[in-house]
């Protein structure tokens, strides 16, 4: 995701650069500002609290009231909100308002997230990984074969698999290699504690997954981007000079596919990170995404609302980051057509 | 061939036309052709192919054939309504932002990042546990997450535009930037803009169906492709059709939209390049 | 899902001196436990069950802990006063004799000898004075099993005997401690203490993370000498039911609860998986708040009544897990009044009373949620029965969070869906239907029926009972808000090297007796 910044004033020579950075660094933080009230009203907004949800069918409303007050979720939102913020500011995420509804002293958030977060950060890291070298290489080809029948094989299986929606892509691996061959586990369940690369062969089908959900993009990124830069000047000048295909290819076009593939990079992890909630319940892998979705269920304010912030605070840096590489990479500030 | 419709004289704008048009129909006037009444059960549930229920029977023993036959409407209009809506909303702020050289361009950029900063289906999550289940909520709700990029879109192709020339005389003349906005400049993004509606409008189907995974959308009993899909899914072993048939149903849509998509950008003599992707689903 | 119920009147035996004993109201339970009879059982090994999780929200607390989950664990790690049979019948649990004055307003319980707590303290009368206090908190979900205990003339007569005053006479006090959430706490565990909390059950906590897992280890000092026969416990929270389902098949569980009906028959033709059916009293029911148009008429909810084909409800809501149920409540309990005749849908009848009340294009909201298996495609079946008799029914449905949640949706709902197990008819008529029952779904308020439900209550002659009994039945089969279509059986699956696990109609999973399971 990247944006088209001032153009710089030729007169002053002193780092465009880091003046962009300024400027970027001063927008993600108001970004992230703005995103702590919005999700904090957001959440204010959802009916119930986690007090009912601890008392179940027995929370008859004077028994919620009691537990409110013990609670202190009785004073005003804005002090809520600054409470919580001086503590996001301080590293401390708060305390789980389902632990203490349970009555517990103190239920800190990140001990108990602290391992769904790994996991899911493994999840998404080897899919990312995987996610470059296949884009590219796919892209890669389609675009030089254009026309022909591995671009057009290409091109299909990456539209079909981006046409369904990412639990009926896991359902059918899971029917083709647990149901039908017994290749592999249906599930990657893994313990608390336990590393996932623990037993590898769980995370086979989750990656696949995800990979086959969103590898269409970057393929088609990739094709695109090199079939442009294949019809460029610059390059036909040098296949006239005598320059070698392969050569053309690795150092004119491979070239230019870097900036690509740090947007593609930085677009599929943001996207990993909301998009693994889907395939993390589908495998039952205990990552963010469901520690997520069970926490909105619960009315678990307090988790929903610091770990949203951790996630939009991931965001913005990966975007940030990106938009600097590409700068780096791409001195003409020009934004890849 | 008219200009219009040059983008038929590749193979896959043509095929992708066809099968779009394939669907459309079915969503429209399947119903008529169904054998069943779509909300009776006819059998055992989830029954296999039989000479009575041609794709078997789904999980309450009503006919998967003709829920097909009657499953698209609905599904179809929803993801429309909502992508217009998108459409109505990220056109007014891309084309004030592209076209605004004052602090309005990054003011209303920035609070768009905030958007883009959510995980799309986190955010489907708070609001329809707040607002509640109802196809209102839920197509605001998609088109919130589809409205930031589609701004960024605009705004990206009304920036060009807005230094050329012709709204330069537009300027001189002393036309109003509305007028200017309205007449000049969006006529002349549009290319960019439709290209990416195709995609856009298939985006829309898949948020729909990954929000009824989560319980959370459209409500039983409709007959509707997306909720047949997640309403059969826990029984994908016993039989497969009443979850593939819809699913397919939806891949043809998406295929076809994205070849026909294909073919109008070739047409338009450039290669085409995604600005999205799944980024904006979930 | 709290299950709200105590076994019936206690059976023949040693349990009380001096009071009537009633007739055995128990259910006939087949007892097919998978290999159980001729093999002996072996030891050792890690029995792993899955449930539906529900994040930081699980406890080990027994007062608080209102999920399946919860009482799976909590059903481990302690012990009740009062043991509940596969049969429904009582047996003695901590607790071995309850005996009670000339006008039962106060009791006397014997308890067990012998029994240590898994950190070696031995169990005795204060830790059972200590819990019924912990149950009397406000928060506590055991609170109307002891709201009518004088809390502060709670006497520890010596070691191993409890005197409790009542403030109001109760010929059944022991029927209170039956709930899981009436279980025994060592002296002095406060709420604070349950991330490694003590018990004197089958298994001891080693580790718990809420949303997770749980490990239990097993419990070498258990007072039933030579169980449980597994080394450890492991409960692992699993939320999607197609993922617990392939853990199952994969084989990485080896046991998990309420297993759709639909996979259950697809499961027991192919055999891979054992399928443990339980009969039970689980009634499922529609019901419509009678406080509310338009069924503060009761010729609409009789019209209501007379739409549902139940039989086809059964088929093919709960794939024929269950019985076809009659809008009376304790199908083969004590005092159940079995005169009155199944209910059969009758379409004109229908129509023709709603025209009567002018309702004859009658549109209403259904809540449903799939909070229980069979709920949702009831729902929708019944919507569709609907329109033969002109009834339009919307349904709506709702996320389990809320359904039940009283600062949400729970008793608000002109019309929807609930689940009792009921195993006493006195139980659940003070539950549901009594004027100030804390979960009067049907807003039923009748002073001259509640005046009648007390005195059935009190009556100590068998045959009066039943009558009086009678006529509490007949206004509600007559006028009351609830269809209750079915008594679902409990389906669970288990792998093939489960052994020991009884079907139970008290609970899922044997009703949750690990204790008896062994690994072949």
């Amino acid at each position: 995701m990247t944006t088209v910044a001032a153009p710089v004033a030729r007169s002053r020579e002193a780092s465009p650069l880091l003046r962009f950075a300024g400027r970027r660094l001063l927008g993600a933080v108001v970004a992230l500002f703005v995103a702590s009230l919005v999700i904090f009203a957001g959440t204010q907004l959802l009916p119930g609290d986690a007090a009912s949800v601890v008392l179940g069918r027995n929370g008859n409303p004077a028994t919620v009231k009691l537990l409110h007050q013990q609670l202190n979720l009785d004073r005003p939102a804005w002090q809520q909100y600054v409470d919580w913020i001086t503590g996001l500011l301080h590293g401390d995420l708060g305390n789980s308002a389902v632990g203490m509804a349970q009555g517990a002293t103190s239920a800190p958030i990140w001990p108990l997230i602290s391992d769904a977060v790994v996991n899911s950060v493994i999840l998404a890291l080897i899919t990312a990984l995987l996610m470059i070298p296949l884009s590219l290489g796919l892209g890669v080809v389609a675009a030089v074969l254009r026309g022909k029948w591995p671009d057009h094989v290409i091109s299909v299986a990456s539209l079909a698999a981006i046409a369904l929606p990412e639990f009926v892509i896991g359902s059918l691996l899971i029917g083709v290699f647990f149901v039908g061959l017994d290749w592999l586990p249906p599930v990657a369940i893994v313990a608390p504690g336990a590393s996932p690369l623990d037993d590898p062969e769980k995370l086979v089908l989750p990656v696949a997954t995800l990979l086959l959900a969103s590898l269409a993009a970057g393929i088609r990124m990739v094709r695109a981007g090199m079939i442009e830069v294949l019809q460029t000047e610059y390059v036909q000048t040098a296949r006239l000079n005598g320059v070698s295909e392969r050569r053309v290819l690795w150092r004119y076009a491979l070239r230019n596919a870097l900036p690509t593939s740090v947007q593609i990079l930085a677009q599929n992890l943001q996207w990993l990170i909301g998009g693994i909630i889907i395939t993390e319940n589908v495998f039952a892998y205990p990552g963010i995404g469901s520690t997520l979705v069970v926490a909105v269920q619960n009315r678990d304010l307090t988790l929903v609302m610091s770990v949203s912030m951790l996630i939009a605070v991931v965001y913005v840096l990966l975007n940030l980051v990106a938009d600097l590489f590409v700068m780096l990479l791409v001195p003409k500030l020009r934004e890849p057509a | 061939m008219t200009g219009r419709l040059r983008f038929l004289r590749s193979s896959s704008g043509a095929l992708g036309a066809g099968i779009v048009v394939f669907v459309v129909l079915v969503a429209l006037f399947g119903r008529y052709f169904a054998p069943h009444d779509p909300s009776a059960p006819i059998g055992v549930p989830l029954s296999d192919a039989s000479s009575d229920a041609w794709l078997g029977t789904d999980f309450l023993g009503r006919d998967v054939f003709s829920r097909l036959l009657y499953g698209g409407r609905s599904v179809i209009l929803i993801a429309l309504a909502a992508t217009l809506l998108a459409y109505a909303v990220g056109l007014g702020i891309g084309l004030m932002a592209g076209y605004s050289r004052s602090f309005v361009d990054p003011l209303l950029m920035r609070s768009v990042d905030v958007l883009l900063a959510f995980p799309p289906l986190l955010l489907l999550l708070i609001l329809i546990t707040g607002a509640g289940t109802s196809v209102a909520v839920l197509i605001i709700g998609v088109a919130i997450i589809q409205a930031p990029a589609i701004s960024r879109i605009v705004r990206t192709a009304t920036q060009v535009e807005a230094v050329r020339a012709y709204v330069e005389a537009a300027i001189a003349r002393g036309e109003r930037p509305l007028a200017i906005l309205g007449r000049e400049v969006m006529p002349n993004i549009l290319a960019p803009v439709l290209v990416d509606s195709g995609l856009r409008f298939t985006f829309s189907i898949l948020i729909i169906a990954s929000v009824n995974f989560l319980g959370l959308g459209l409500q039983p009993p409709s007959p509707d492709w997306a909720l047949m899909i997640s309403e059969n899914r826990e029984y994908i072993s016993v039989n497969s059709l009443a979850v593939l048939a819809p699913a397919a149903m939806i891949a043809l849509l998406t295929i076809g939209i994205n070849l026909t998509g294909d073919g109008i950008a070739r047409s338009l003599g450039r290669s085409y390049v995604p600005r999205t992707s799944r980024t904006v689903i979930e | 899902m709290s299950d709200q119920y105590a076994g019936p009147r206690v059976s023949r035996g040693t349990l009380l001196k001096g009071s009537a004993v009633a007739a055995i109201g128990a259910m006939a339970v087949p007892d097919l436990a998978f290999g159980a009879r001729t093999a002996t059982p072996k030891r050792g090994g890690t029995l792993r069950a899955g449930f539906v999780g529900g994040g930081t929200a699980e406890t080990l607390n027994p007062f608080l802990g209102v999920t399946p989950i919860d009482e799976a664990r909590i059903q481990n790690l302690y012990d009740p006063l009062v043991v509940v049979n596969a049969d429904l019948t009582r047996g003695p649990g901590l607790a071995l004799e309850w005996t009670h004055n000339k006008d039962a307003t106060v009791w006397e319980v014997k308890l067990r000898p012998g029994v240590t707590f898994h950190n070696g303290k031995s169990f005795g009368a204060e830790d059972v004075i200590w819990s019924i206090q912990q149950m009397a908190g406000k928060t506590s979900a055991a609170l109307p099993f002891v709201s009518a205990i004088k809390l502060g003339e709670l006497k520890a007569v010596n070691k191993l005997t409890v005197r409790i005053p009542l403030k109001a006479a109760d010929a059944d006090l022991s029927g209170n401690f039956t709930y899981y959430n009436t279980w025994i706490v060592p002296k002095g565990q406060t709420a604070k203490d349950y991330k490694k909390p003590i018990g004197t059950g089958p298994f001891m906590a080693q580790s718990f993370t809420p949303g997770r897992q749980s490990v239990f280890t097993k419990n070498p000092n258990y007072w039933v000498s030579g169980k449980p026969y597994v080394d450890s416990l492991k409960i692992t929270s699993i939320d999607d039911n197609t993922a617990r389902l392939n853990a199952l098949l994969s084989g990485q569980i080896d046991a998990m609860a309420q297993l759709p009906t639909q996979q259950a028959k697809a499961h027991a033709a192919t055999k891979d998986i054992n399928v443990l059916v339980a009969p039970s009293p689980q009634a499922m029911m529609f019901y419509m708040d009678t406080t509310k148009a338009p069924f503060t008429d009761p010729r609409v909810t009789l019209a209501i009544k007379l739409i549902a084909d139940r039989k086809a409800l059964v088929e093919s809501a709960i794939s024929g897990y269950g019985t076809v149920g009659n809008d009376i409540f304790g199908a083969g309990l004590p005092f159940y009044d079995k005169s009155l005749p199944q209910r059969e849908q009758d379409i004109d009848k229908a129509k023709s009373l709603l025209k009567a009340a002018g309702q004859s294009d009658l549109k209403i909201q259904l809540s449903t949620s799939p909070i229980f298996p069979g709920f949702v495609e009831a729902a929708t079946l019944l919507a569709q029965q609907a329109k033969q008799a002109g009834v339009t029914m919307n349904l709506k449905q709702v996320p389990p969070n809320s359904y039940y949640n009283p600062s949400l949706l729970y008793l608000k709902m002109p019309f929807a869906e609930t689940q009792w197990p009921i195993s006493s008819l006195k139980f659940f008529f003070l539950q549901a239907l009594a004027t100030d029952a804390p979960y009067n779904e049907t807003h039923w308020k009748s002073k001259p029926w509640n005046d009648l439900l007390a005195k059935a209550i009190a009556e100590p002659n068998k045959a009066k009972a039943q009558s009086l009994w009678n006529q509490v039945q007949k206004i509600q089969y007559d006028t009351g808000g609830y269809l209750n279509w079915t008594n679902a059986d409990w389906v669970d699956g288990l792998s093939k090297k489960v052994q020991g696990l009884k079907p139970s109609a008290a609970g899922v999973l044997g009703n949750y007796r690990f204790l008896d399971a062994w690994l072949a």
